[in-house]
């Protein structure tokens, strides 16, 4: 009876995904990039030479110091460690970072299940309402936050949210789309599954790998904005480390001092391109073994 | 038989490679085959069985990266395909070699009319020079009269105003004598066509194997006609090659091959067609092997209800038998 | 002995789509996917509906699954009638009607296992417990000829055929009456279609199911069906039993069918009209056809088939062509005679 289903291959699927990654050494360096600054921003400031750093401490006579033994990254203008101030700011803009991506994730995944599931004229409403969303410069968004209330990470995180979430919004709009009209959905109809049922069951499990690589390139572009409204001085307000701010602070002093801007510019650097390059991975990851 | 006459195609111990995860795999293990000056040879198989592969092959549109040709031959009247270069091979393809390719809507152009396209395969092949001895517009008069008449063959009315659509705006038969049309523009001496009419419905379908038996008539052309449906094949065909697992298993005349077909396989996959005069079906046990773990020896002995000991090691090489030419340990002559 | 019983009944069914086109999407048109068909599929039996691209066959399955709207008639299940989406219907008419579709890398979803799949019809209507329903995904299993270890697999993992069976095993769950196989081998190999075909007829046997199928394959139809529609344009041209279609036919459609049907005999074995359609363009379905459907394609057509629409006419015992005349074969005579026939 069942001897004519021959001893059906072996899974080796799972091996192949693997094999994905190993192939590409770039994804590899992403991945330790990527996972170097979560560390660095989890562990940072309970490891940091210079904890005082972070604060709003003054040492005229060491200030401006070059890169040195003690000092890695050299000084700032009130005498603060240059390394420490970095290593603390990692963790001001990963979260935000993160807070960004979910938080948008939150609306974009809501409002795109929603719009694609029901199609037709609520779709259009949405997508319209996104559209709106995204015409909307997030700076300029962020700078009258910032006028209006006081500058705060809050402000910044809360403005680049409202300019990203419809990014997420239409991706996962138009793969709703797509799958409603796939066979098994159309099966779950017919024996009676909720419309509820049918979203979290057959379509969100779908979506996941298309959400997750979307958030995760995405992540590098959050810090990168955090860090543009720091400069601008929109963001996080001094003492706070922060790398945007960190490198408007040191503009007046280039390019003698060129330690100040640089290093929380090659931070910025690591930080979007390991994400960039994780984001990569888990696309040749997720995106491919999901092709039955 | 006809001895004396030299294959129009003739495909020798072709051998092809792909790099897969897993390594390499051999996805052609040595495929014979040739197709005489006139002649419609059916290459049936199931998917998974190398037919689509062979055809690419020979049209040289195989995808290099992953697919390696590792050995044999392909010639086109004697003319070896392999080794030529690419410009070589630019100046047979599309005009003495052509091919017809199963999905209409995906082989043509749509931001193209179907008059832009059919034009640019002939400027493609013209004579050196030609199109500026004539001058432009009496060349593309020429052309476009040329065009219109093949249209015409393919008893397609009014030709003109296909030639003015794009393909958006003709029906799946039309694209695919379109198509068609394409591929006897210049005058080939060999067409592969992979599945042509499979995405039609058989009405349709039906017009077109009728259109492609009568041109290949008229024209006297040879065509290798790649497909998994062996009712096509009986209908079109004057030889028949079944391929299982990356090789040729049988080739015969049409009528040997439905009455008295000589593999197991065949015979199982004729046992699992339903007929239109009714009668049960039966399946072969098992399901074709996966490239990457193809079975020693004969590759079907999995699934042979006539399995020997024999058939797990050696691989059966072709021998005649009763007009076919089979690959089977139940014949002799078969173990190298 | 009793007449058989029937267990779904289409009467005179419609269902249009607007057409919808313009800046503001404004409807301008309509469809006519199903154009008034009736029919009756008696419980216990095979019933096989037939056409080409356009024919209106897979909106009609999708009709009585539930899966498409219905613009006018009635279908109706054991006499009782059936609210045209499949969410308005009531528990027990939904789970009566299980469909079996052509499409075989999308009817099963791929990130669950083919376990939850199969079980997930019943943990809707929340039969039984989790254990219970694992032992009768099992039995399920079993059933379709699977072993019980493939409920851990996922749909990936498994061929074109192990997954058609995986969907008759989500189909059986709750233990319908009837099945709307739509093409359910189409996208199969040839042998492995042969192996679905024998497992499908050994479970009708052991169940007592009624099924629907769905097929452009005549041949296909010819080996399992018991009776046949044979669908174009949204309308059914002849309905009859297996044997009636394919060793009398008699509406010009059908004989242009069987002629074009590439078969494996040798042709000595089967009716092979020898009538081909004529080229031609299929009529718009956006406007009202006057005369008959098939008038721009039929090879035998006559002055009446443009001017008046076809009427149904009975041919014999359970045997009916909508057409102006009894049969494609036109001996001169009997058609002039008939021509006058309203």
């Amino acid at each position: 009876m069942t001897a004519d289903i021959a001893a059906a291959p072996e899974i080796r699927r799972r091996s192949r995904k693997l094999w994905r990654i190993r192939r590409s050494v770039l994804s590899w360096v992403g991945i330790a990039m990527a996972g170097l600054l979560i560390l660095v921003a989890v562990f940072g400031p309970l490891l940091v030479p210079h904890p005082e750093a972070g604060g709003a401490t003054v040492d005229v006579a060491g200030a401006l110091r070059p890169p040195s033994a003690q000092h890695w990254f050299g000084t700032d203008d009130v005498g603060r460690d240059v390394f420490s101030r970095v290593i603390l700011a990692a963790r001001v803009s990963l979260i935000s970072g993160l807070t960004v991506v979910v938080a948008g994730s939150a609306i974009g995944v809501v409002v795109g299940l929603v719009g694609g599931y029901l199609a037709g004229g609520t779709n259009v409403v949405l997508m319209r309402v996104a559209d709106i969303f995204l015409a909307v410069p997030g700076v300029a968004l962020a700078l009258a936050f910032a006028a209006a209330l006081r500058p705060s990470l809050t402000t910044t995180v809360v403005a680049i949210t409202l300019v990203w979430w419809p990014w997420m919004a239409r991706l996962v709009q138009a793969e709703v789309l797509s799958i409603r009209t796939s066979a098994f959905v159309e099966a779950s109809r017919t024996y009676g599954a909720s419309h509820v049922r049918i979203l979290f069951r057959d379509i969100l499990p779908n979506l996941t790998s298309v959400i997750v690589v979307k958030a995760s390139l995405d992540v590098g572009f959050a810090v990168l904005m955090v860090a543009a409204l720091g400069f601008l001085g929109a963001g996080v307000q001094p003492p706070t480390p922060e790398w945007g701010s960190m490198i408007a602070g040191g503009r007046a002093y280039l390019p003698d001092a060129w330690w100040l801007s640089t290093f929380p510019g090659l931070a910025i650097f690591v930080a979007v391109l390991g994400f960039n390059l994780l984001g990569d991975a888990l696309r040749d990851v997720l995106d491919v073994s999901q092709e039955v | 038989m006809t001895a004396s006459v030299v294959p129009r195609l003739r495909i020798r111990d072709l051998r092809v490679s792909a790099n897969t995860p897993d390594g390499r795999v051999q996805v052609l293990t040595g495929v014979d085959l040739h197709v005489d000056p006139g002649e419609i040879l059916a290459l049936v198989g199931e998917s998974g069985c190398g037919k689509s592969t062979t055809a690419r092959a020979v049209m040289g549109i195989l995808a290099t990266p992953p697919l390696r040709v590792d050995g044999g031959a392909i010639e086109l009247d004697g003319k070896q395909l392999l080794t030529l270069n690419r410009s070589g091979l630019d100046r047979i393809r599309g005009k003495s070699l052509t091919m017809i390719f199963q999905d209409p809507n995906a082989s043509l152009n749509p931001v193209f009319t179907v008059g832009d396209q059919m034009e640019a395969i002939l400027a493609r092949h013209a004579p050196r020079g030609e199109r500026t001895r004539l001058g432009r517009r009496r060349w593309r008069r020429a052309a476009r009269e040329r065009i219109a008449t093949t249209l015409r063959q393919m008893r397609l009315a009014e030709p003109e105003r296909i030639m003015g659509s794009y393909p958006f705006q003709l029906s799946g038969g039309m694209k695919q004598r379109v198509l068609i049309a394409m591929a006897l523009l210049n005058e080939p001496s060999l067409i592969v066509a992979d599945e042509p009419g499979s995405a039609l419905d058989v009405t349709v379908e039906d017009q077109i194997l009728e259109l492609i038996e009568a041109q290949v008539t008229e024209r006297h052309l040879s065509l290798l006609f790649i497909t998994h449906n062996l009712g096509v094949a009986r209908r079109l065909a004057q030889r028949v090659a079944i391929m299982y697992a990356g090789q040729v298993v049988e080739v015969a005349p049409t009528r040997t091959i439905f009455e008295r077909p000589a593999h197991p396989y065949t015979r199982g996959l004729l046992d699992a067609i339903p007929k239109l005069s009714g009668g049960t079906t039966a399946g072969i046990p098992g399901r074709m092997p996966d490239i990457a773990q193809r079975p020693k020896g004969c590759p079907f002995h999995p699934r042979c209800p006539h399995r020997m000991d024999i058939c797990e090691t050696e691989t059966p090489t072709p021998v005649r038998h009763d007009g076919s030419l089979v690959a089977c340990h139940l014949y002799p002559g078969s173990a190298a | 002995m009793t007449a058989p019983q029937p267990l779904l009944e289409v009467r005179d069914l419609r269902t249009y789509f607007p057409v919808r086109g313009g800046v503001l999407n404004r409807s301008h048109g309509q469809v006519r996917a199903i154009d008034g068909v009736s029919l009756t599929v008696n419980q216990g039996e095979t019933y096989g509906i037939v056409g080409e691209s356009g024919s209106g066959k897979t909106t009609l399955g999708r009709a009585i699954l539930g899966l498409a709207p219905v613009t006018a008639g009635e279908i109706r299940l054991d006499g009782a009638r059936l609210p045209d989406r499949a969410q308005k219907r009531t528990a027990a008419l939904r789970t009566a009607i299980q469909p079996v579709f052509q499409d075989v890398s999308n009817s099963l979803n791929p990130r669950r296992t083919v376990g939850a799949i199969v079980a997930d019809p019943m943990a809707v209507h929340r039969v039984g417990t989790r254990h219970s329903r694992r032992t009768r995904t099992r039995e399920l299993l079993e059933l379709v000829e699977l072993p019980g270890s493939f409920a851990e697999r996922y749909p990936h993992e498994l061929s074109g055929g192990e997954r058609q069976r995986v969907a008759l095993a989500r189909a059986l769950a709750l233990e319908p009456r009837l099945i709307v196989l739509d093409e359910p081998t189409s996208a199969l190999d040839v042998s492995v279609q042969a192996k679905i075909v024998e497992l499908l007829l050994s479970v009708q046997r052991q169940l007592g199911l009624t099924y629907l199928l769905i097929s452009h394959d005549l041949a296909l139809v010819r080996n399992i069906t018991d009776r046949i529609s044979v669908m174009y344009l949204g309308r059914i041209f002849e309905e009859a039993s297996v044997a009636q279609v394919f060793d009398d036919p008699r509406n010009p459609y059908t004989a242009c069918l069987l002629t074009a049907v590439p078969d494996v005999d040798d042709g000595s074995g089967a009716v092979r009209p020898g009538l081909r359609v004529l080229p031609g363009e299929l009529p718009s379905m956006r406007q009202p056809i006057t005369g008959c459907a098939f008038l721009s394609r039929c090879p035998v057509r006559a002055d009446v088939c443009a001017t008046d629409e076809p009427p149904l006419r009975t041919i014999g015992t359970g045997h009916l062509s909508l057409c102006h005349f009894d049969s494609y074969v036109r001996d001169p005579a009997v058609a002039v005679a008939e021509r006058g026939t309203p």
